[in-house]
């Protein structure tokens, strides 16, 4: 056969013939390797009931935010993600100190000296527990001031504005909370003199200050209140409201530049 | 021309995605070792026979002076040919405390006192002072054993 009897048409047929061809045989091999799979066994049938591959498409083509300039786009866009990060950090280092750590006043620095100095990789997971606890602090200070400059907590998006203030006082409170754990000098006075400070405030001062501390100072009973807020009733508001705000953020979308 | 890029640029992404979920793949895997180290219950590492000595004449007669054991501070204490081993940390709110030669232990921060046993007798602390066994063998001090 000449090339001059080819018609254009032809060409293209051939052509997603071969694409056809080609599309198969991936296919073919993906489908070869779930049967293997446990994986893609389950991984298939999920998809058939739930579709996972088109909500995965769908929610990886969301435009990501175009501003004015690079650093805008890339660094600072990415400050609330690079939060998330940190907190599931502090989720699964935390989770696995509290398989070693034992809140009480005779045993807590004890705990924490085996961890660090016993348990294999002890050192690694407080350090990363520790570490993470700061850094997380700064990201979200950081990625608040973000918001704050570019404006964009301005309607339709001041909830999300709210939201993101209270995420910011319940990080606060995490890190108060958890410093008081290790029962050592610096965070006992750290405690006794942060709560002393409570007495400050008109009228309720005094009665709050003896509401967290637990009794008139830090002790057995301070201990073990800062280690529920810090280990489960923090962790789940905090789990609230980060839904709350990651709703927010996918229903508004991201802020235009000013 | 225009659709071949796109299916370079489908390529480029699926051999880009295909680097992230070997590097990410990587990543856990080497995450899992420590992790699971961490959480095999591990043995209570007590190290060696746990004793620990020090000439006699460290601790001057009638006087004390506190060493590092096994996390701990230790106050030892030398009375004629006797020595007593306690730990030094107050159980109040772990300051260190000092041998006073009127015949108690006491602590400089909210003056708990303590008799030789460890025994509270005055003051704050909430628990006695945790004793430690020791003996004097060929003028050295032997802590624990």
């Amino acid at each position: 056969m000449s090339h001059i009897m080819d018609s254009p048409d032809k060409d293209n047929r051939e052509e997603s013939r071969k694409e056809e061809e080609a599309k198969a045989k991936g296919k073919a091999l993906v489908d070869i390797v779930n049967l293997v799979s446990l994986f893609g066994f389950l991984y298939g049938s999920l998809d058939n009931r739930l579709d996972f591959d088109e909500a995965l498409a769908r929610q990886l083509k969301k435009p990501s935010p175009n501003y004015r300039t690079r650093l805008e786009s890339n660094l600072l866009a990415c400050l609330g993600g690079i939060s998330l990060v940190l907190i599931i950090l502090q989720f699964a280092t935390g989770i696995l100190l509290l398989l070693y750590y034992r809140p009480t006043t005779a045993e807590a620095y004890q705990s924490i000296i085996e961890i660090t100095n016993q348990v294999p990789f002890g050192w690694l997971i407080r350090g990363l527990h520790y570490w993470g606890a700061n850094l997380l602090i700064g990201a979200v200070i950081l990625h608040m001031i973000r918001i704050f400059f570019t404006g964009a907590y301005k309607s339709p998006r001041e909830f999300t504005w709210v939201s993101g203030v209270v995420l910011f006082i319940i990080t606060l409170l995490l890190g108060f909370s958890g410093f008081l754990l290790p029962w050592n000098q610096l965070s006992y006075w750290t405690t006794t003199v942060a709560t002393d400070g409570m007495s400050a405030i008109p009228l309720i001062g005094e009665t709050l200050k003896f509401f967290v501390r637990g009794g008139l100072e830090v002790g057995q009973l301070g201990l073990t209140r800062f280690f529920a807020s810090h280990v489960v009733i923090l962790p789940g508001i905090l789990m609230i409201f980060l839904a709350i705000h990651f709703l927010m953020v996918r229903r508004l979308g991201i802020a235009d530049p000013l | 021309m225009e659709d071949n890029s796109e299916r370079v640029r489908i390529r480029r992404r699926g051999f880009i995605n295909i680097l992230i979920g070997f590097f990410g793949g990587l990543f856990a895997l080497c995450s899992l070792y420590p992790v699971l180290s961490y959480l095999w219950p591990y043995k209570g590492a007590s190290s060696g026979t746990g004793e620990f000595s020090l000439p006699l004449d460290d601790v001057p007669q009638n006087g004390y002076k506190v060493v590092n054991y096994k996390e701990d501070k230790v106050i030892l204490i030398r009375l004629g040919n006797r020595v007593i081993a306690l730990s030094a940390i107050c159980p109040h709110l772990g300051c260190l405390v000092k041998y006073r030669e009127e015949g108690f232990i006491q602590c400089p921060c909210h003056d708990g006192r303590f008799d030789f046993s460890g025994n509270v007798i005055a003051g704050p602390p909430p628990r006695p002072l945790v004793s430690y066994p020791v003996r004097i063998a060929q003028d050295k001090i032997v802590l624990g054993g």
